[in-house]
């Protein structure tokens, strides 16, 4: 059991080593540090994927929060690695300066989404005397 | 902004104008040829040749006097009246009448396409209107409907890129839908929901389209200065064709394309016809009354409506918007396919598209008009199947005349005996009329091209050449294509559906092989139909010889027409110059160039998981991916799919050298699986569905 326990949190680490390194981390000490801080800012006695998972949630609220809007875990790992910006910034003091570096990067695919119903029409036939009908004039329906 | 007032145009003088002489020389044509059958009885041959005759002459001159319309227009280079036309923008000026309200989305529904050509024609749209200084209203949506996993990764990268290279960041978009229902009708469905309140005009274009940034402009301006209009369709040029077959449909779709555009809008007016794109439409009035219904029964019939933008125009006309084509902007590019075959493809799914709207021409509350579009489509593709019973019936009859002795003597006492009689001058004489009827449209349009700008056309001599060049082409492809309908026609009526195929529209030379499988019975038919009408109706045997030359030449026809080389050749003599190629627009240059650098850094979907296994590796990519994956995580991939994917993902994780290779729809699944994504670049393995 004890044994069992012991490789899943190897495991996990080993993940969250490779989830720091995703963000562009290289050197092996930086890379330690940032590792064992989102280690500390997940719950307990999940196993390696769920840690992940975990990990991608308490970043994305953390980033949101930062940055005034919501942003997940990977938009702010591809504005990282698209502005080259240091992610062991995220330890230091100067959050600001690094949310500021990468705020251009963070990409929006689509705009916020306003729904609005697109009724299907009907084909109803008419009989042949209709045909010649003038259309009728509804455009204060769409106005 | 100078606002001028609308002269009132009526548009029943100009209908009846137009279809009062296409009746006029119909009923005169058919009396004739309906004299010339019966000098020696009336058979029931004659009878069905009569009426094939009276259809396919009225179709010819429908289009005939719209030419003449159109081109008295274009020479007097007429705007189209009922509008309100922007005034002109001095250099670098902002268009005033877009500065306030709502942005206008400009849309690019694709399809599996080539993503860096798609992206790169966006990027050069998008700095043309920034050169004018003119972006500022305007969002482009890249509304991708692809299925093709590769394609799909390589979407997202091109727009990243895109974004990256033009600092187009909050301005060009990009969605993939997870299920495409309806198809392309159904994927600006899906915009118009959900974003298309934002914007009070879209500019839907093509996967292969581009316009200039002016054009867009125009588009935009005319919109809003006329807002009754639910769609302001623009008339495409078609470019950048290399082979023979494409060059020439090229030239003659810039050559007479605005002549007929014109003379159709003479009376259309606002009560025109949609072609799918490179058109401005009305949201609101597009979101209100174009929701298309899915038809009752099967394909090809039922199901999903294929060929939705004559219908769409049909529906926003119900709804009391106008709908106007504008064929005297310029501006507008598209591609087309390189060879007949390749055509034809398109061409299936247009048959069907247009015969399924047989069970919308009794729909209610339609305008006449719209009526009267989606009847000429439907008979645009059944003309061909005309053409050919026309043949067989001529055929018939002259066979039965071969056959049956004529009656020399009638029980009437007479002088002498009742000779048989063939008219052979008039004959000749209603022949002509057809001819000039399909030939003088192309010369007043040549004309029209000679007197304004020759130079644009490569020259007088040549221009003229090309012209002759090009209807010689025609008429010798024109029974091939005849044969190649009525057998879609046929498919059709047998209850086969198209299916929705992406486009190739790059070049693609037909193989000989493959034109012996396309052509072969087209061959076969000319072979036997030359040697029947000689043995078995002579009196015919002329008159089907140019027919029968094409079908016998079909094979090489198709192939050597879809060479590159043979349209280079031509190109080099300055054969089937257009004024794009004289004088190549700046975004087409810029379209080239950007196309170019994206492809610099796109990767090759190598090894047994294509673009999806460096989503995998590339941390960037992986972001990337799922950063737009975002919308789409929540749906569930297929899981028998998934199951396998994640199989096989287990294998690769494993670090064997044999790592077997994923279907498209495994990629697919494994591309919409978050976790996977997420967790096997890190080493850990998700577990099975």
């Amino acid at each position: 059991m004890l044994q069992s326990v012991s490789s899943e949190i190897t495991r996990t680490r080993m993940a969250l080593l490779a989830y720091v390194a995703r963000y562009g981390v290289s050197d092996d000490a930086a890379r330690r540090m940032v590792a064992a801080r989102l280690w500390r800012a997940i719950p307990r006695g999940l196993n390696a994927a769920e840690a992940i998972a975990a990990t991608d949630r308490a970043l994305s609220l953390w980033a949101s929060e930062r940055v005034g809007f919501p942003i997940s875990a990977a938009q702010l790992r591809l504005a990282v690695l698209v502005t080259g910006a240091d992610a062991t910034a995220l330890l230091g003091d100067d959050v600001a300066g690094f949310v500021t570096t990468i705020s251009p990067a963070l990409l929006q695919a689509t705009p916020t989404e306003t729904l609005v119903d697109m009724p299907v029409q009907s084909f109803a036939k008419v009989s042949l005397a209709g045909l010649l009908a003038p259309a009728p004039v509804a455009l204060n329906r769409a106005a | 902004m100078t606002e001028v007032s609308i002269p009132v145009v009526y548009s029943f003088p100009r209908r009846l104008l137009v279809f009062g002489l296409a009746l006029a020389s119909t009923i005169g044509a058919t009396a004739v040829w309906a004299d010339l059958l019966s000098q020696n009885g009336t058979t029931v041959f004659d009878i069905i040749q009569i009426a094939l005759f009276a259809l396919n002459f009225g179709w010819v001159s429908v289009f005939f006097w719209s030419s003449i319309v159109g081109w008295l227009r274009v020479i007097r280079r007429g705007r189209t009246p009922g509008l309100i036309h922007p005034s002109k923008l001095a250099k670098g000026e902002a268009a005033p009448e877009l500065l306030t309200g709502k942005p206008v989305a400009v849309l690019v529904p694709v399809y599996n396409e080539d993503p860096e050509a798609v992206f790169a024609r966006v990027a050069a749209m998008y700095r043309s209107l920034e050169e004018l200084n003119n972006l500022q209203p305007f969002h482009f949506f890249i509304l991708s409907d692809t299925t093709d996993a590769d394609i799909w990764v390589a979407e997202e990268i091109a727009w990243m890129e895109t974004i990256r290279q033009l600092g187009a960041k909050g301005r060009i978009f990009y969605r993939r839908r997870f299920k495409n229902t309806a198809r392309k009708a159904g994927n600006i469905a899906d915009f118009c929901t959900r974003w298309g309140a934002q914007y009070e005009h879209m500019v839907v274009l093509d996967a292969d389209s581009l316009l200039t940034g002016e054009t867009i402009i125009q588009l935009a301006r005319l919109g809003r200065l006329n807002p009754d209009a639910g769609i302001i369709q623009g008339l495409p040029s078609i470019v950048g064709a290399s082979s023979l077959y494409a060059r020439t449909q090229q030239f003659a779709a810039r050559l007479y394309g605005p002549v007929l555009a014109a003379g159709i809008n003479f009376w259309h007016l606002g009560d025109g016809n949609y072609w799918g794109h490179n058109a401005v439409i009305k949201t609101a009035f597009f979101t209100a009354f174009c929701g298309l219904p899915s038809l009752p029964g099967k394909p090809p019939f039922g199901g999903h409506i294929l060929s939705h933008d004559f219908v769409e125009a049909a529906l926003i006309r119900r709804g009391g918007a106008k709908v106007w084509l504008i064929g005297e902007i310029e501006g507008c590019f598209e591609q087309m396919p390189a060879s007949m075959i390749e055509n034809g493809k398109r061409e299936r799914r247009w048959v069907q598209g247009n015969l399924q709207h047989s069970k919308l021409l009794f729909a209610s509350g339609l305008h006449p008009l719209s009526r009267t579009h989606l009847f000429m489509g439907i008979t645009s593709y059944l003309a061909p199947v005309m053409g050919l019973l026309f043949l067989f019936t001529g055929l018939a009859a002259a066979t039965y005349a071969n056959f049956v002795p004529p009656d020399y003597f009638s029980n009437q006492r007479a002088l002498f005996p009742n000779w048989p009689v063939f008219d052979g001058d008039r004959a000749l004489s209603l022949l002509a009329i057809v001819f000039v009827m399909l030939t003088l449209p192309k010369l007043l349009a040549c004309i029209s091209a000679i007197m304004y700008e020759r130079k644009r056309w490569g020259g007088a001599i040549r221009l003229l050449l090309s012209v002759i060049i090009e209807h010689t082409f025609t008429i010798l492809i024109a029974p091939i294509n005849m044969l190649i309908h009525s057998r879609f026609v046929f498919d059709v009526l047998s209850g086969r559906d198209s299916g929705w195929g992406a486009q190739n529209r790059g070049d693609a030379d037909t193989s000989w092989s493959e034109a012996w499988k396309i052509h072969r019975m087209h061959t076969l038919f000319g072979i036997l139909l030359a040697v029947y009408s000689y043995y078995y109706a002579p009196t015919l045997f002329g008159w089907l010889l140019p027919i029968a030359i094409g079908l016998v030449l079909a094979m090489p026809i198709s192939v050597i027409s879809s060479r590159a080389k043979f349209g280079q050749k031509l190109r080099r003599l300055g054969l089937f110059l257009i004024p794009e190629e004289t004088t190549v627009p700046p975004v087409m240059l810029q379209a080239l160039a950007i196309e170019s650098e994206i492809r610099k850094v796109m990767p090759k979907p190598e090894g047994p998981f294509g673009l999806a296994g460096q989503v995998l590796d590339n941390p960037q990519l992986n972001a990337l991916h799922l950063t737009l994956l975002g919308e789409e995580s929540h749906k569930i991939p297929d899981q028998d799919h998934l199951a396998t994917a994640r199989r096989k993902l287990a294998v690769r994780l494993k670090g064997v050298d044999t790592v077997p290779t994923l279907s498209n729809a495994e990629k697919i699944a494994l591309l919409l699986d978050n976790e996977s994504l997420s967790q096997a670049p890190l080493g850990l393995r998700p577990q099975l569905p």
